[in-house]
């Protein structure tokens, strides 16, 4: 693990509780990438910052705690929102990139640049008491767009049960362990479906598209 | 003709106060157009998976009596 560079793109409630889980894990290197401030309304759920952290930037608040975790790790703050014109230089050199945003136009281009990179990336999301859960090995697994079509109606971001985005959180730094150590079996061609309101979980297996604009490439080709 | 029994995820339950939708149909995307006609499911943005595995809109795959079409929300939260 501590060999290992690790980006985590977004530092809510699922990155919060991912950064946490892979420093006491001991990964050498996390880029933490977050362009907002702590707000009230994110202490819910962003186990990382507290009530003196309001309205500092979450990066900065973010790599003082986990210091104490861990200060042999490396961490490299960037306030930046993710865009189609710095992805490819904010996960320069990552092993591996996980989802920690909240919008499917950030996650779409996260997406993109990963599986054009062949860097592995672990999608979650989560609404209420349910939570989402893959992860994509380049070019080996369906991509983010194979599952989810790119004209999606961009769904409700909150209100989020704190212990939810936890959970997915946990799970995301979980998928992280076993993919760097090399452990047991990751979550390739399957989305978790997590409903905690009536503990139920569902695994649903997923195809590479073959209409994919990101992952087929024939029809990569035929576009460019 | 399949009878065919939809079982919605748990924001759609809410959404349109029912467990699951059973209907006739031949095939995955007949159903889905009648689930869209009858009951206003908006078909861009929902995930749909016959017997766990995920299928398309378009999906022209023949349905029997026992087979289950999910039908999910996509989550954006972070």
């Amino acid at each position: 693990m501590a060999g290992s560079h690790i980006v985590i793109a977004g530092l809510g409630g699922l990155g919060s509780a991912a950064a946490l889980y892979l420093a006491y894990a001991g990964v050498g290197k996390l880029t933490l990438i977050d362009h907002d401030n702590v707000q009230l309304s994110n202490l819910n759920r962003q186990i990382l910052y507290w009530e003196e952290d309001l309205d500092k930037n979450k990066t900065t608040s973010a790599i003082a705690k986990l210091v104490k975790i861990n200060s042999a790790a490396t961490y490299v703050g960037i306030n930046e929102k993710i865009s189609a014109y710095n992805v490819n230089d904010l996960i320069e050199g990552a092993d591996m990139v996980l989802d920690g945003l909240d919008s499917f136009s950030s996650r779409f281009i996260l997406n993109k640049a990963c599986y054009t990179k062949q860097i592995p990336f672990i999608h979650a999301a989560v609404w209420g008491m349910q939570a989402r859960l893959t992860t994509i090995i380049p070019p080996k697994t369906p991509c983010l767009e194979c599952l989810y079509p790119k004209e999606i109606e961009e769904p409700h971001s909150t209100p989020i049960i704190g212990a939810t985005a936890g959970l997915a959180g946990c799970l995301e730094a979980l998928e992280a362990i076993k993919f760097i150590g090399k452990l047991g079996k990751n979550l390739l061609g399957k989305l978790f479906v997590f409903n905690f309101e009536n503990l139920s979980v569902d695994i649903l297996k997923i195809k590479k598209n073959k209409y994919c604009h990101v992952c087929n490439r024939r029809y990569n080709n035929a576009d460019s | 003709m399949a009878n065919i029994n939809i079982e919605l995820g748990f924001i759609l339950q809410r959404r349109l106060k029912r467990k699951n939708i059973i209907l006739e149909a031949d095939t995955v995307s007949e159903a889905l157009r009648q689930c869209q006609d009858e009951f206003g499911l908006d078909l861009k943005s929902h995930l749909f998976f016959l017997n766990s595995q995920k299928v398309n809109i378009q999906d022209n795959r023949k349905l029997q009596d026992c087979d289950i079409l999910k039908v999910i929300s996509p989550l954006a939260g972070g």
